[in-house]
């Protein structure tokens, strides 16, 4: 039987005004971002592994990054595709961007681009769209067209995301094939869904090098991948993406402070678990001393 | 506060407009928010048209089925024809999509399901290159030595790491074993082995599903974060 | 440009396309008169055979030099991107039916003037917004050929933002005012209606709704959460370690262990790193395992049309 004090707690939790629950997330929130508080951030071997993965590319081939994620996930895959980009812009590798599954994905992964070649100080002649990097635009994700893509790049794609032919893209002259003897070396796959599942499928028969940046929700479930090698590296989330900026020599304070916040917010998360279990851990203590 | 007289200045206070109006839900259930949920349905059912005519439609259908004029200034290659699209065959695509179409009829409905099962059929066939894509690998890795050997960076055997490694691939072995039996054998089980393998591995995916309910939450606050910063910063300049 | 033989212009095109659309709609035809088993053959062997497209070009090997897979002269492989591509274009139709569905709903709200009417309206304008401003905006470059250069600095028809004929130019040349096709390079993000609500409207409300479930869990965190069982418990210290472990907090926290010392492997993101490495991993790639063969069993169902329900059943 619960004790009167649990049952108070209980009472307490049920009568406890959510409104108020979610205005202490934003009040708990704000003081690191305000104040701008800095916490030390070390970077995860799977963040490592696609750096590496990536400065391992021979100069010649190009990557080609799955961008499939929406506003809806922007707070996590935004800066991730920026860090890698920037990195790519560090290393001088040329990119190639297309969406699957995220009708909005071209668009703002265009937008990302573009500010993150601003980032690096280059102008638009510098990294030239067409000739250094290309948006391909949006498709359905169906696997029958996936086979074809993981077959042949020329006759999976036919325009890019402005609807100019492929052909008249200097960057994707002859580029046709994926993994060590195509033209293509690296696949990353900046993601909100769970299309990395189509490039496991599809292209590790490649050998191309598969990198991942999820969102958070995903991460669990890539690790299997990191072990047997499918994947190269991978990003978790915002996390990821601050750990790649620093990773490349680029820190984003900006980042950094957000994750001081998004810390604060892990701790109120746990604060409110502990609250809730309070009458439980009550009935225990009151049971161990019966 | 974002300046209102430039062009980017009018798209974030539209945008903080936009995200205070969906927000009023939090505080309760409101005409505010299910006027705005509505608009933002209609934007983006407008949205997936124009993207789904731009990106698939056009140049996949469009310019494949009906012939047109080549860009100007460029010639015709040997042997080609001098025009570009012009595959009569690619009507049969359109038919096959308004196949769907007739699923709100009882007299022909049998013809949407005609086209989804010849997908699905597609699908199923694939599954196999899926499956030994995605999965076979995994079970080359999962075949993992038990007793590692490790060398230091002299060449000599390296007794603290090979005993880690060892221990890492014992374990992982272990929870991959055990898990796969609580799936395998998920009926009444009197073998003893088999019956403790399984309920270890029913505690070892409470670890996994931690993990999973952690990483759930750093998804969902770096959204909600993600606002916040909008709002604060690019909005109404309170963070720098 | 696989068949350069099926392509036709002019009064040949449309003869052929009709021609094929024709014999298409007579085969329908026949079957739409025929019995429902009939029906159901059909059905149930179109299944199978594309199933078994597929099923073929996976397992027969390919040529070694072209790498694609032939059998009795037919390149399967080469049938396997016009599949490909079709798949795209139906793909693309089913779009318009989901379309169909929201305006079909919302046309019925507004006609019976249901409670929540000026919802539906408001439905209605930011479609039609986002619809008239999004192609209004391409229109001229879908289908004028002359466009791109236009927009193209070095072509000699290119209108020149900083020109002084621009304004006459924008007038003559474009379909679309610059209000809704801003065509100025210089301007990031582009100045124009489509814009205003791709990125002040769409975006941010995406944004929002994704992240109003971080509320949720909040009010499920001291609600829901409940450590009932032994299991829950677990559940609960593997969920409060990654919690911490994955941000700086967890890492300011234990940042006074040595990270090269013995006990590293006690710091917050160590263990963090060794619960989703050693444990989740295995547990995962199991899941996955029985996720993976439940697939292979649902497609042979499929394929073979084992599976019962509305796409199968006869007269359904």
């Amino acid at each position: 039987m619960q004790s009167r004090t649990g049952a108070r707690w209980e009472e307490f939790l049920g009568r406890l005004d959510r409104r108020l629950v979610s205005l202490g997330l934003v009040l708990f929130t704000l003081p690191p971002l305000v104040g701008k508080w800095v916490l030390p951030l070390t970077a995860s071997s799977p963040s490592r592994a696609l750096q590496a993965a990536v400065e391992a590319i021979p100069p010649e081939k190009l990557v080609f990054i799955s961008s499939d994620w929406d506003a809806g996930t922007q707070a996590e895959s935004r800066p991730q595709l920026t860090a890698i980009v920037r990195h790519l812009l560090k290393q001088k590798r040329k990119f190639v961007l297309f969406s699957v599954n995220s009708p909005t994905g071209p668009q703002i992964a265009q937008t990302t681009v573009e500010k993150a070649i601003k980032e690096e100080d280059l102008t638009e002649e510098q990294w030239k769209y067409g000739r250094d990097w290309a948006n391909l635009g949006y498709k359905v994700a169906n696997t029958p067209w996936i086979r074809t893509l993981s077959r042949s790049i020329q006759e999976a794609m036919k325009e890019d995301w402005q609807n100019t032919p492929i052909s008249e893209l200097e960057i994707l002259k002859g580029v046709d094939r994926w993994g060590p003897d195509g033209q293509v070396a690296m696949l990353i796959d900046v993601t909100g869904s769970a299309t990395i599942e189509y490039w496991y499928a599809y292209l590790t028969p490649t050998k191309v090098k598969l990198g991942l940046a999820c969102t958070g929700v995903m991460a669990p479930e890539q690790y299997p991948y990191l072990d047997s090698g499918q994947l190269s590296g991978m990003l978790t989330g915002m996390k990821g993406a601050a750990e790649y900026f620093e990773l490349i020599g680029a820190p984003s304070p900006e980042l950094r402070v957000t994750m001081a916040g998004q810390s604060f917010a892990h701790l109120y998360i746990v604060l409110l678990i502990l609250l809730g279990n309070v009458p439980i851990f009550l009935g225990w203590w009151q049971r161990r001393q019966r | 506060m974002a300046p209102l007289n430039t062009f980017e200045g009018l798209i974030i206070w539209v945008g903080a407009f936009a995200t205070l109006a969906l927000y009023s839900v939090l505080y309760r259930e409101n005409p505010v928010y299910r006027f705005a949920e509505h608009i933002f349905l209609g934007i983006a059912t407008g949205y997936g048209l124009y993207v789904t005519w731009k990106d698939i439609l056009y140049p996949n259908w469009f310019k494949e089925f009906f012939p047109g004029p080549l860009p100007p200034g460029v010639p015709a290659d040997p042997g080609q024809p001098d025009f570009t699209g012009g595959f009569w065959l690619w009507g049969l695509a359109a038919l096959a999509g308004a196949m769907y179409y007739t699923i709100y009829s009882k007299r022909f409905n049998w013809m949407s399901r005609l086209i989804m099962t010849t997908l699905m059929g597609l699908g199923a066939g694939l599954t196999f290159r899926e499956f030994f894509g995605q999965y076979v690998p995994q079970i080359g890795k999962s075949f993992k030595p038990l007793l590692v050997v490790r060398a230091n960076a002299a060449g000599s055997f390296d007794l603290t790491e090979s005993i880690i490694a060892s221990f890492s691939n014992m374990l992982f072995v272990a929870c991959m074993f055990t898990v796969l039996m609580y799936f395998l054998f998920s009926f009444e089980q009197k073998n003893k082995f088999i019956k403790n393998s399984s309920y270890v591995g029913r505690w070892l995916m409470m670890i996994a599903f931690g993990a999973m309910f952690g990483s759930t939450v750093m998804a969902r606050m770096s959204l909600f974060l993600g606002r916040l910063t909008f709002l604060f910063k690019d909005w109404i300049h309170w963070i720098q | 440009m696989q068949f350069p033989s099926l392509q036709l212009a002019g009064s040949e095109f449309w003869i052929a396309a009709l021609l094929a659309l024709g014999v298409a709609a007579g085969i329908l035809a026949l079957v739409h008169f025929a019995n429902n088993q009939v029906k159901r053959a059909v059905i149930v062997g179109c299944a199978f055979l594309a199933g078994l497209f597929y099923f073929l070009e996976f397992f027969i090997p390919p040529d070694l030099k072209s790498e694609e897979v032939i059998v009795l002269r037919w390149n399967l492989t080469q049938t396997g991107s016009i599949i490909g591509n079709a798949a795209q274009v139906i793909a693309g139709f089913t779009f318009l039916l989901g379309i169909y569905n929201l305006v079909h709903i919302h046309g019925n709200i507004i006609r019976r003037l249901r409670g929540g009417w000026i919802n539906s309206v408001a439905f209605f304008a930011a479609f039609l917004a986002m619809v008239v401003f999004a192609f209004w905006r391409d229109w001229q470059n879908w289908f004028d050929p002359l466009y791109p250069n236009y927009i193209t600095p070095g072509k000699p028809e290119f209108i020149d933002p900083k020109g002084a004929t621009f304004a006459s130019q924008v007038a003559d040349k474009l379909w679309a005012p610059l209000w809704v096709n801003d065509i100025v390079k210089d301007h990031k993000p582009r100045q124009d209606v489509y814009t205003l609500l791709f990125e002040g409207v769409y975006r941010n409300m995406d944004a929002t709704m994704f992240s109003i479930l971080a509320f949720y869990i909040v009010s499920a965190a001291y609600r829901a959460f409940r450590i009932r069982t032994r299991e829950a418990a677990v559940l609960m210290i593997t969920a409060v370690i990654v919690m911490l472990g994955q941000v700086p907090l967890g890492q300011f926290l234990t940042n006074w262990i040595p990270a090269d010392g013995f006990f590293h492997g006690l710091r917050l993101e160590e263990i963090n790193q060794f619960v989703l490495g050693q444990i989740n991993s295995p547990v995962q790639r199991a899941i996955g395992f029985g996720i993976g063969l439940g697939g292979l069993a649902m497609a042979l169902r499929i394929w073979l049309s084992l599976e019962r329900g509305s796409y199968f059943e006869e007269g359904s």
